[in-house]
This record gives C-alpha cells, sequence and structure tokens, in this order.
C-alpha cells in the first residue's frame, strides 16, 4: 500500500490582480463540459436537453448562452455545446451529466481550459487591443459569447456583465494570454 | 535672432510659451504650434538640407504632404529620422536637428554634390557604376551607401512602447474638414456608430487655415462649435493625431494613432496604436493638397506653396515673410495675397500665368500672363526674374500650382481615377465597395458644394444601411471658385526646375527618362524615382505626369498615374510590429510539469509552440551527451520518466467511431478491442504518409487519438474535413484533449514496479491482465481518475500515464519521489530521440511529406478491404516499385565516425552526382548502448542490401563515410523487453 | 479580408484557414470502375477560374465549420458563404 496524494494546482495559481484599473481574476472553480448531440438523434437531445436543464436547447449560431444556476449553456457548433458551470455544487451537477450521457456524447474540458474574469470601467477598451470581434455593449450585451481568437490564441469570450467579462484560453498556453490581457490593461 | 511678431492665429494660445531647442539653438514658440510653425516664427526658414544635391531647403507645406523639412525629432528616449516638422506638436523642452548633411546645416560639405549635377541625373547609378566589375563592393557601394538615404538611424533597440487594436463602427470619416465634419454630424444625428479620424491634432481642416464664413461664423469656429456638438454624441468616436495610412479588402482600414509623440515623456505607455478598423461604409473626406509649378530653381528656402503660407497666417499668426510674391495659374494664390495684406503683410508681386485673370490687389504690382523663370538666394530666396526679364526681391514666394483632390485612399484596391480636363484633377473611380469620396477629395473646390456633396454621401449611406433619413440643411458658405488654368512647367529657363523636392528629381529628369524610352509612368517613376519618397510625391507627382504628357503631345489622363499602395504616409516598423516583438512574437505553450523541470535545470527546446525539456543536466556534466547518455543508460537499465504531454490528443466519439477511424488510418481500426491500443498511419489522399500515433479504444463508442506533437493542429482539421466534407452521415464528434491531460511516459525494466505503487490497488496492472498495448480508465493515488496505456517509444517494458492536467505537477513529483527506490531518472526529448532511433521508430523527420507506407516498410499494413484515406492512391505502381526506397538502419564502417543526418547515400565507386544518389539518412544519434553512432535513412531495396556498405556523403561538412546497412531495429529486434 | 460565417455573422479572415477547391468535398467513390483515374483528377487536377470560385475555409478560430466560399478571384469579392454540413445535407448517402 502506498501514501502518495495528487493534489490539485491552478495554472496561474489562482492568479488575481488589478492591473491599471482591470481587475483579472483565474477562475479557480469551475468545470466545464461538452455534449456532442449524436448525428440523426438531434430530437432525443433536446427533449433530454429539456427534462434536465428546464430549458429549450439553444440552436446553432445562438450568440446568447444561457445561464441558469450560476452555469452558462453555449451552442458552440452544428453538433457541440459547452456547459460552464460556476457553482459550487459539483456532485448535483454530475448528475445532470450522468442522465445526459445516455442522450448526449460528454466530454469533460474542466482542464483544457482556464478561465480569467476580467472586469473595470475600461475593460472593452483593454480588450480591444487584442479581441477582433465587436463587444461592443450594443453588439455583445450580457451573455453574449463568441469563440475567436486574440493575439493567435484561440479564445471563447463570454461577457457576464455590462463591465465584467470571462475568456476561457487553452490552458497550456494561459501564461501567455495572462500576459497578453495585463499588457492590454497597462497600455490604456 | 530676429523675432517675427506672431498674429492672431485661430489655433494658437499666444500666451502660452513654450522653450524647445533646434540644432543646440533655443527658441520660443506659443501652445498650438508645429515645429514648423514655431521655427517659422522664430525666422529659422532653413530646415534642410535635399536628399541627392544636399541643397538648402526650407518648409514647402503645412502638412503630412511636406516633402522639404524633415529633421530629427529626439522623441522619449530616442532619435527618430525623417520626421516632417510640420506634423510635429511642440511641446516645452521639445529637442530636433537637421539631418543629411556633412558639417553644419549652413555649411553641408555634401552640398558639392549640387556642383556636381550634370553627373548625378536620372539613372546616374546605373550607368555609372557598372565597371570594374570588382569596384562594386569594396568602393561603390560603400561610398553609396554613405552618402545615400535621408535621415540616420541610431541603430539601437527602438525603447518605446507601441501597440495595436480593433475597432469597428457603422460609418468610418476620414479627414475632419469641413466635409468630415458634416458627415460625422449627419451620421451621428442618424444613429449610425460613427468614427472620425483626423491625421492632425486639431479639427477643423483649412477652415482654421482659411478665412472662409459658415452661416456666418468664423470657419474656425464653426469648426470648433461642431466638434462640441459632436462630443455630444455616444455613437461617435472622434480620433485625433489618427492617420488612416491603408484602405483594405471588405471595409477594413489601418490606422496609426500618435498617443505620446506630442508630449514629453510617454510615461510607460504606447507610443502609436496601429488599429484595424471593420467599417460597414467610409467616407473619404480627406480634402485636397496644393500643387506645385516647375520653373528655374524653386526649390530654395522661402519658397512655399500659396495655401500653406494662408495656414502659417490664418492658423498659426506667422507671417513667413517681409517680403512675399505669389506666383499662380488660379485664383487661389490671390486669394493668399489678398489675405496677407489683409493681416498687414507686405504683398510685393502678384504674378498670375493666366492672361485672362480679372483678379487686382490694390498696391500690389500685378503681372498677368507672366511667369517666373529663375530665383536666386542660396540659403534664403532674394529675388525673381521674370520671363519678361523683371526682377522682383523677395524673401518668401508663395506658388500655387492647382489642387490635387486626396484621392489616395479610394485607389488603394486598384482603382484607377480619372483626370478632369476642366478642374486640372485626378477625380475618384472605381471607389472600393462601401467607400463613398466627398468635398474637395472629390473635386469640390467651394465651400457650399464641399457641404452639400457631403450631405448627400451620407444621406446615401445613411439609407443604405437601412436607417430612416432624417434631413440636415447645407449651412450658408463663403467662397470662391478657382478659374485654374494649365501652367505646369515655365519653359526656356537655363537652370534646373524641380518637380519631386523630396528625391530632387528635376524637369531635365523627366525628358531624359522620356528620351531613353522610359515613357510609361511606371519605368518614369522608377528611372528617375518621382514620388518615391517618403511624401509619396503629393505634391509633385501630377506634376511630374503633366511633363510627361507635355513631352508626349498628349493629356495627363492619357499619361495616367501609377498605382496607389498603402500607406498613405509613413508607418513606423515598430508600429506595425506592435507588441508582438521578442520572445512576445508569439504564445508559448507549457506542459505541467513545465514548473518542476524548471526546478530540476531542465535545458528546454521550443517545438512548435511548446517549450519541452530536452536534458536534465547533472551539477558534473559539462557536455550535453553526458546528460543524454546517462538519461538513455539510466532508463534502459531501471526506469525513465518523460512528459510527454505535447503529443496531439484528440477525443473521438459516437456510434461509427470506429469505422471513422477504419477510413482516416491506413491500417485497420475496426476491430479494435475495448482495453487496447493500436499503431495507426495515416496516408494523405495521394498515398504519402502524413501522420502516425496511437489509438485507444477505451470503450464502444470512445477512441483516445494521439498525433505527433508537430501535427497536432493539422490532424485535428484534417480529421474535422474528413467528418463534415466526406462521410457527413458518419456518427462522429471530436475534441482536442490535449491540453486536458498531463501525460508521462514511464519507460524501463522497473516502470511496471514503479507504477505499482501508485495505481490503486484495484487495478491489476501485471502482464497477463495489462499486456502490451492494452489501456484502461483507472484511478491512482487513492481515487484519483486517470488512463494508462502501455505503449512504448523507447523499446523498454513501458507506459504512458494520463491524469487531468491539474495533477500533472504534482503527479510528476510523484513519480519521481516513488522512483527514488529504482534510481528512476528524467529524460527529455533528446534521451528519446535516441531510444527511438535504437528501437527504429519512425518520427517526424522519416514522415517528411514525401515518405510513403512502403518506404516505411509498412505497405502490408494498408487496408484493401475498404476505402481509407490514401490506400488507393498508395497502389501506384511507383509506389509499389522494389526498386524504391525503404526505412533501413545505417552504422559507420569505422565505429568512431558519427554519421550525420541529411548526407545522401551512394553504391560504392560510383561519382557522387544526383543521377546516382540512393537515399540519404534522416535521423541520427549516438547510442551509448551500441557507444556508437547510428542512424536511420532511405535507401533504395533497403530491406533487401542489409550488410552493404554504402558510403555517406555530407556535402556541407565535405564528409565521405563507409556506412553499413542494417536493421533499423538496433536494440531488442524480436521485441522482447516491451512484452516482458 | 472578412467572412460572413452564416451563423456567426462577419469574421476576420485570421480566424479561418484556407485549403483549396471546394471540389475537394467531392471524393470520388474508392470502388468505382476507374476509381485511379478518377482519384488522380481529383487530387491534381482544378480549376483555375478567373472571376467566382468555391473555395474550402475551415473556421479553425471559431465553431470548427467547414464552409464554401464564393469568391471573386478578381474583385476578392466574397460573394456567398455556406456550411458544408448544409450543402451536403441533401447527398448523403
Amino acid at each position: 500500500m502506498h501514501n502518495f496524494s495528487l493534489r490539485k494546482t491552478h495554472a496561474l495559481n489562482g492568479y488575481v490582480e488589478t492591473v491599471n484599473g482591470i481587475n483579472i481574476c483565474e477562475l479557480t472553480d469551475i468545470e466545464i463540459f461538452a455534449l456532442a448531440i449524436p448525428i440523426g438523434k438531434e430530437r432525443t437531445a433536446k427533449t433530454s436537453f429539456k427534462k434536465y436543464f428546464n430549458c429549450g436547447m439553444p440552436d446553432v449560431g445562438k450568440l446568447e448562452a444561457i445561464h441558469k444556476n450560476q452555469m452558462h449553456i453555449l451552442r458552440m457548433s452544428n453538433d457541440q455545446l459547452f456547459a460552464i458551470n460556476k457553482s459550487s455544487s459539483k456532485s448535483e451537477f454530475r448528475k445532470i451529466f450522468i442522465g445526459l450521457g445516455a442522450k448526449f456524447y460528454i466530454t469533460e474540458q474542466t482542464d483544457s481550459w482556464v478561465g480569467l474574469k476580467v472586469g473595470g470601467n475600461r475593460i472593452n477598451e483593454c480588450l480591444e487591443r487584442i479581441c477582433m470581434i465587436d463587444i461592443s455593449i450594443e453588439k455583445f450585451g450580457v451573455n453574449n459569447f463568441a469563440r475567436t481568437m486574440m493575439e493567435h490564441m484561440g479564445v471563447i469570450i463570454l461577457r457576464t456583465k455590462d463591465h465584467e467579462f470571462e475568456i476561457f484560453s487553452a490552458s497550456s498556453s494561459i501564461k501567455s494570454f495572462l500576459h497578453a490581457i495585463t499588457t492590454s490593461a497597462k497600455n490604456i | 535672432m530676429n523675432k517675427v511678431m506672431r498674429l492672431h492665429g485661430s489655433k494658437i494660445n499666444r500666451k502660452k510659451h513654450i522653450k524647445f531647442k533646434f540644432n543646440d539653438k533655443e527658441m520660443t514658440g506659443v501652445d498650438g504650434d508645429t515645429l514648423a510653425s514655431a521655427m517659422l516664427a522664430n525666422g529659422q526658414m532653413l530646415f534642410a538640407r535635399s536628399f541627392k544635391y544636399h541643397r538648402p531647403r526650407g518648409v514647402l507645406t503645412a502638412g503630412s504632404e511636406e516633402p522639404n523639412a524633415l529633421v530629427n525629432f529626439f522623441n522619449d528616449h530616442s532619435w527618430e529620422p525623417n520626421t516632417k516638422a510640420t506634423t510635429i506638436e511642440l511641446y516645452d523642452g521639445l529637442l530636433a536637428k537637421s539631418q543629411n548633411h556633412k558639417g553644419s546645416l549652413e555649411f553641408d560639405f555634401m552640398a558639392i554634390n549640387d556642383y556636381f549635377h550634370k553627373f548625378l541625373s536620372a539613372g546616374f547609378y546605373y550607368k555609372t557604376f557598372m565597371w570594374p566589375k570588382s569596384f562594386w563592393e569594396k568602393i561603390y557601394e560603400p561610398v553609396i551607401r554613405s552618402a545615400a538615404g535621408l535621415g540616420t538611424l541610431e541603430k539601437k533597440d527602438d525603447p518605446s512602447i507601441y501597440d495595436k487594436g480593433f475597432l469597428h463602427c457603422d460609418l468610418l470619416v476620414i479627414g475632419a474638414g469641413p466635409a468630415g465634419i458634416m458627415a460625422t454630424l449627419t451620421a451621428a444625428k442618424n444613429g449610425l456608430k460613427v468614427i472620425l479620424c483626423e491625421e492632425d491634432f486639431v479639427l477643423g481642416g483649412r477652415l482654421n487655415a482659411d478665412t472662409e464664413f459658415i452661416n456666418e461664423q468664423a470657419g474656425s469656429a464653426w469648426a470648433d462649435d461642431k466638434l462640441d456638438e459632436i462630443k455630444q454624441f455616444a455613437n461617435v468616436k472622434v480620433m485625433i493625431r489618427t492617420s488612416v495610412y491603408g484602405s483594405f479588402d471588405h471595409g477594413i482600414f489601418g490606422a496609426v494613432e500618435r498617443k505620446t509623440d506630442h508630449i514629453r515623456s510617454s510615461g510607460g505607455k504606447p507610443r502609436q496604436i496601429l488599429w484595424r478598423i471593420y467599417t460597414k461604409r467610409s467616407i473619404l473626406t480627406a480634402g485636397a493638397l496644393e500643387r506645385f509649378i516647375s520653373f528655374g530653381n524653386n526649390d530654395r528656402p522661402g519658397i512655399m506653396l500659396s495655401s500653406a503660407i494662408r495656414t502659417y497666417l490664418n492658423r498659426w499668426g506667422v507671417c513667413p515673410g517681409k517680403r512675399i510674391a505669389l506666383f499662380t495659374n488660379n485664383n487661389d494664390g490671390w486669394r493668399t495675397a489678398r489675405e496677407l495684406r489683409d493681416s498687414g503683410c507686405n504683398v510685393v508681386a502678384v504674378i498670375d500665368s493666366r492672361m485672362e485673370s480679372s483678379n487686382q490687389l490694390d498696391g500690389v504690382p500685378t503681372f498677368k500672363g507672366e511667369t517666373i523663370i529663375d530665383t536666386r538666394g542660396r540659403k534664403r530666396i532674394k529675388s525673381i526674374e521674370l520671363k519678361d526679364g523683371t526682377t522682383i526681391e523677395t524673401d518668401c514666394l508663395g506658388v500655387s500650382g492647382g489642387w490635387n483632390p486626396n484621392i489616395h485612399l479610394s485607389c488603394h484596391q486598384r482603382g484607377k481615377p480619372v483626370w478632369d480636363d476642366k478642374k486640372l484633377c485626378f477625380l475618384p473611380d472605381k471607389i472600393p465597395f462601401g467607400m463613398k469620396v466627398a468635398g474637395s477629395a472629390n473635386g469640390k473646390f467651394l465651400l457650399s458644394d464641399v457641404m452639400r456633396d457631403s450631405i448627400q454621401k451620407t444621406e446615401q449611406i445613411v439609407k443604405e444601411l437601412g436607417y430612416k433619413y432624417k434631413k440636415i440643411s447645407v449651412p450658408k458658405c463663403t467662397g470662391e471658385d478657382l478659374i485654374i488654368e494649365e501652367c505646369w512647367e515655365v519653359s526656356g529657363t537655363k537652370s534646373r526646375s524641380w518637380v519631386d523636392l523630396q528625391n530632387d528629381v528635376t524637369s531635365k529628369d523627366i525628358y531624359q527618362s522620356y528620351l531613353e524610352g522610359f515613357h510609361s509612368v511606371e519605368h518614369l517613376k522608377r528611372y528617375t524615382t518621382l514620388g518615391m519618397a517618403t511624401d509619396q510625391g503629393k505634391s509633385s507627382n501630377v506634376l511630374g505626369l503633366a511633363i510627361m504628357a507635355k513631352i508626349q503631345k498628349t493629356t495627363v489622363g492619357d499619361v495616367g498615374t501609377t498605382i496607389f499602395r498603402p500607406p498613405y504616409t509613413p508607418v513606423a516598423i515598430g508600429t506595425l510590429a506592435g507588441r508582438a516583438r521578442g520572445k512576445e512574437f508569439r504564445p508559448y505553450r507549457l506542459t505541467p510539469s513545465h514548473n518542476w523541470a524548471t526546478e530540476m535545470g531542465a535545458v528546454f527546446v521550443e517545438t512548435g509552440n511548446w517549450l519541452r525539456a530536452q536534458w536534465f543536466p547533472k551539477p558534473n556534466e559539462k557536455h550535453w551527451r553526458q546528460s543524454v547518455d546517462r538519461e538513455v543508460l539510466e532508463t534502459r537499465k531501471s526506469v525513465g520518466i518523460c512528459d510527454v504531454t505535447t503529443l496531439g490528443k484528440i477525443d473521438i466519439k459516437g456510434r461509427d467511431a470506429g469505422e471513422f477511424l477504419n477510413r482516416v488510418y491506413a491500417n485497420n481500426f475496426g476491430k479494435l478491442e475495448v482495453g487496447k491500443t493500436r499503431y495507426g498511419l495515416m496516408l494523405r489522399d495521394d498515398g504519402v504518409a502524413y501522420d502516425d500515433g496511437t489509438t485507444a479504444r477505451l470503450s464502444d463508442n470512445h477512441f483516445m487519438m494521439t498525433t505527433t506533437t508537430a501535427n497536432a493542429v493539422g490532424v485535428f482539421r484534417h480529421l474535422e474535413f474528413c467528418r463534415q466534407c466526406l462521410w457527413q452521415e458518419l456518427d462522429v464528434h471530436m475534441i482536442s484533449s490535449t491540453d486536458g491531460w498531463a501525460q508521462y511516459a514511464i519507460a524501463g525494466p522497473n516502470s511496471r514496479k514503479l507504477l505499482q505503487k501508485i495505481v490503486d490497488d484495484n487495478y491489476n496492472i501485471e502482464n497477463e491482465n495489462f499486456p502490451f498495448m492494452a489501456c484502461g480508465e483507472i484511478t491512482i493515488c487513492g481515487g484519483t481518475a486517470a488512463r494508462l496505456f502501455r505503449i512504448s517509444f523507447s523499446g523498454e517494458l513501458a507506459y504512458e500515464l494520463a491524469v487531468p492536467s491539474r495533477y500533472g505537477d504534482s503527479l510528476i513529483r510523484i513519480l519521481m519521489e516513488a522512483g527514488k527506490e529504482f534510481n528512476a531518472v528524467p529524460y527529455g526529448t533528446e534521451a528519446l530521440g535516441v531510444m527511438r532511433i535504437e528501437k527504429g521508430h519512425a518520427a517526424g523527420n522519416e514522415l517528411n511529406g514525401q515518405i510513403t507506407a512502403q518506404n516505411l516498410g509498412m505497405g502490408k499494413l494498408i487496408s484493401k478491404k475498404n476505402d481509407c484515406i490514401g490506400n488507393l492512391m498508395s497502389e501506384r505502381e511507383e509506389f509499389e516499385a522494389p526498386e524504391s526506397l525503404r526505412l533501413v538502419g545505417f552504422i559507420p564502417v569505422e565505429k568512431s565516425k558519427s554519421l550525420t543526418a541529411g548526407s545522401h547515400l551512394f553504391s560504392r565507386s560510383i561519382e557522387h552526382k544526383m543521377e546516382n544518389d540512393e537515399g540519404w539518412l534522416s535521423s541520427v544519434a549516438y547510442s551509448p548502448n551500441l557507444e556508437h553512432s547510428i542512424g536511420l535513412g532511405f535507401i533504395k531495396n533497403g530491406h533487401n542490401r542489409i550488410g552493404e556498405t554504402v558510403v555517406a556523403v555530407n556535402l556541407i561538412n565535405n564528409q565521405l563515410l563507409d556506412v553499413e546497412i542494417v536493421s533499423p531495429h538496433f536494440l531488442d529486434p524480436e521485441g522482447e523487453r516491451l512484452r516482458a | 479580408m472578412i467572412i460572413n460565417h452564416p451563423y456567426l455573422g462577419p469574421r476576420d479572415a485570421s480566424e479561418f484557414v484556407y485549403k483549396g477547391d471546394a471540389n475537394l468535398i467531392n471524393r470520388p467513390n474508392w470502388d468505382s470502375k476507374n476509381s485511379h483515374q478518377q482519384f488522380h483528377d481529383y487530387l491534381y487536377l482544378r480549376d483555375n477560374p478567373e472571376g467566382e470560385h468555391k473555395e474550402l475555409w475551415y473556421h479553425e478560430q471559431g465553431d470548427r465549420s467547414w464552409l464554401i466560399v464564393t469568391r471573386n478571384t478578381i474583385t476578392h469579392e466574397v460573394l456567398d458563404v455556406k456550411l458544408v454540413r448544409d450543402v451536403s445535407v441533401g447527398k448523403r448517402k
């Protein structure tokens, strides 16, 4: 018998900092699940989705995420949804995903991504240095999201408040991504 | 220094004094000045030396089109050469120096060039430095290089910070003169999201430079009021000091915003920002620029454009001379004369080339139908000589040759402007989609026409974008028509007549160009360098074309223009680079063991974006080979651990996932059992090997594919192509999980024992339960989910263990801790490479895009029973030919010698030329187990030539080496170790 | 350059990766009579039209969809953008 136990580390060691008025914080307690919709079984998937989430499944091209019980559900593509769970009660959601598992192909993505919460009055000015898409409040309201790229790195950007976004990027390059954000904050 | 009185200026604060230095000379300007206006106010008319002849030069214009007044400008921490004095905003403590002279600005030794001008005409270099050939490198080139160019760089890193950004709008308004202001207001009131860009630091354009009235209000005051009004709109963003330098595809514009050039210190902020502006519509309201006339010695300091004199007078309250003369071919010269006289300045003459001009000014001598043939005065103009022989003393001459609409940005997509014979200017044509051109940029020279045109064009835009249009009325404006008549070049002078001041191109050069057969404008430009300077010929191009038209006895329209290209004004390389400098050029990817590896003193190597540990040196190891040899030997002796997280990992799910893999791999996958892993070779559809890796079946409809590190992104893209474009009927879904898992290879005879210390007891990984190529989802360290694969790249008994990447750092530390009793070593990519060569595994060096499955000796793997990518084209004769290349091993006949990768292989006693080439060495290494150099490579019919000696030829290090063809499996050819 | 994604709206071309002629989606049948000839043509023969050209782009930094973009090779105008999946729905085997 052995007595080794694995310790969790966060890619950015739980980074929290205010840089030139921009608040930047690593989201350390989230789960991300990818749900793939089986081809030819879209209708069953929809029904099942409704049963477990108590709302309709977002359509392809829907740019607004569903926001329920501290979870965001994003329609990423034709056959894929992302569920980002920020609730502290993870077990309940695990149950949902076990239930959904029969109708979707579910792949946990928590470790593939790191989320950063970024906010502040000048957050749009900060992000316009690296974000190609139009994230002005008129075009990109609360709960709108997009998958795009910033500084050559793929991201999912989600607006959570008028002056706050959550941005998810690949965990392996997250230090470069954080650098891109802090540089943008310094440069405004 | 004789101080010139400051008059009233529309955009200066005369009470606020600003001190600055030009060539170490203290001068004083006022708030709102540019360096040029302040220097003129201080009586400094000599600004620079010209490019080729080192002639004394003053200032010609009052804007970014300036060809003459280029200075070296101290910006924050460094000197920036070739900066236009006409655009530098004055601040307290500003430093500027003149450039392009040896000795002082006043006494430039290089001015000797001016006396040799007869030899320095167009084509001089091409003709003169042809021979002797040997002189070129040692004499001509160094001399020309030291003399060429304008300013000199400091040759240090640019200390400034630069950045870039992205903006979006419905309408981009380019230029904030009357048309731009009107367009902005019209669009703003109609609810469009507008960005207004102005290169100047004040809005108003020529309204500040002229004395027109709008709705009975002075133009400059009207502009101020309108700016206040514009600022009330939340849907408008006004960007001053911002030059739109290029118009690109689909409504994208490039712009440079100068953030800190106008203040003494940047305070750690970016100096300039390169903006990419996405627009639905754009309106070009960049106004027009006055052009020059060619006459004898027309380049002397004190000779300016007539409109520039008006700008210095009205905007900055500076009268640039005590005896001012005007030379014009239209009414605009008269306007300058009148305003000068009304301000109390001394106008000594107006020379109007038109016979029928009705203009006159009381008390000012007027010469109608007359032209200037020559001028005198070396460092400043002293007098002019008219064609009729009259000499007039003057210290400042204003020239008005008419106006060129600023159509540059409307032509960046190869639009060709059209010549207007009446207005004598090019007008925009074939404008890019989404753009409109309004105001004087569109050839409207009367202020009321400018306003009307701008409102009309904006109305069209508002409607095109689906907004309901609210009517805006056209303001009442003063103004008069130009009534221009052709006068391009004054003939009959013996002196040189300049056309392009910045590149020292004279009218003689244009004649010469014609005589030598360079008739087309593109040839003219390149032969004479007309318009090729940093001002891109804004004041000179049309003049040059007109002279060429005259020579060819045709119209300017028939001569045509050269192609307009971005940038409109020069953009610093630093600005284009933005923040992507040095290590910030691209992102880095780090594996979960990176911190640990750094602590261990690992040497890292870049593989793609990844940083991977290359080897782990011990303190006593002096050479990398010592570390690598040790890592290999220790691993083969006991156990070694290597981070293999970087391999691409693709999670594949779906009812048809098995069938999908069957089709994307050349070898069969459909029958792979759950809990098993298989090597897969991926071909391209043309039969060439693309990638390889192992794929594990974790459940009926769940596979885990690995790809090579280098091809991870490409393979994913390829699989998406197959899934979406070729076989939509298959239920298969993919997601990349490369970043989701930390994966370690644990290799060596003690690897199982090590793993058994951390794998939870309910999982039996003994050989019989978990044999070679087994895989499974397990738990380790008391319940943490993990994946275990019994695969081996090293040829040893080996496993790959994956945990969610959040546990990656912890796992490597635990593995090393648990491995202590086995003397476990970490090994890097070099040792990994050595071991795979020892084992004869192909890798990136072998899969180079030319190699087939047959070349790799894997021809028999290719599935013949079903459709898969590449199998059909693999059947091509050439692919199956027995003479084709085969992957085999190589060892030097003389064991002490080292093989060199890239060497080409030849049969013995045959000439080493291309036709006899039989193959090459692709990967080589020193095998610490065999204690000599080994290599993998391809040679014709290799598998049937084992034991033969051939010659490895490397022409780079002139190495000829006898090598023996051997089996590629240098160690454990039967694979007993990995099955142990 | 902008590609107007049918679901996501106009996106900068740098989010996309170019592959080539849209005809690449018409991969020949593996077991048809003259499949070798067909594959040869599929792999090596391309039109090089002046004007309208249908080509494949992959929205790598977006929804990972493969798109057929109809582009004018002279004016660079993008005339039409469709998902391959949507175009091929009726053609499923």
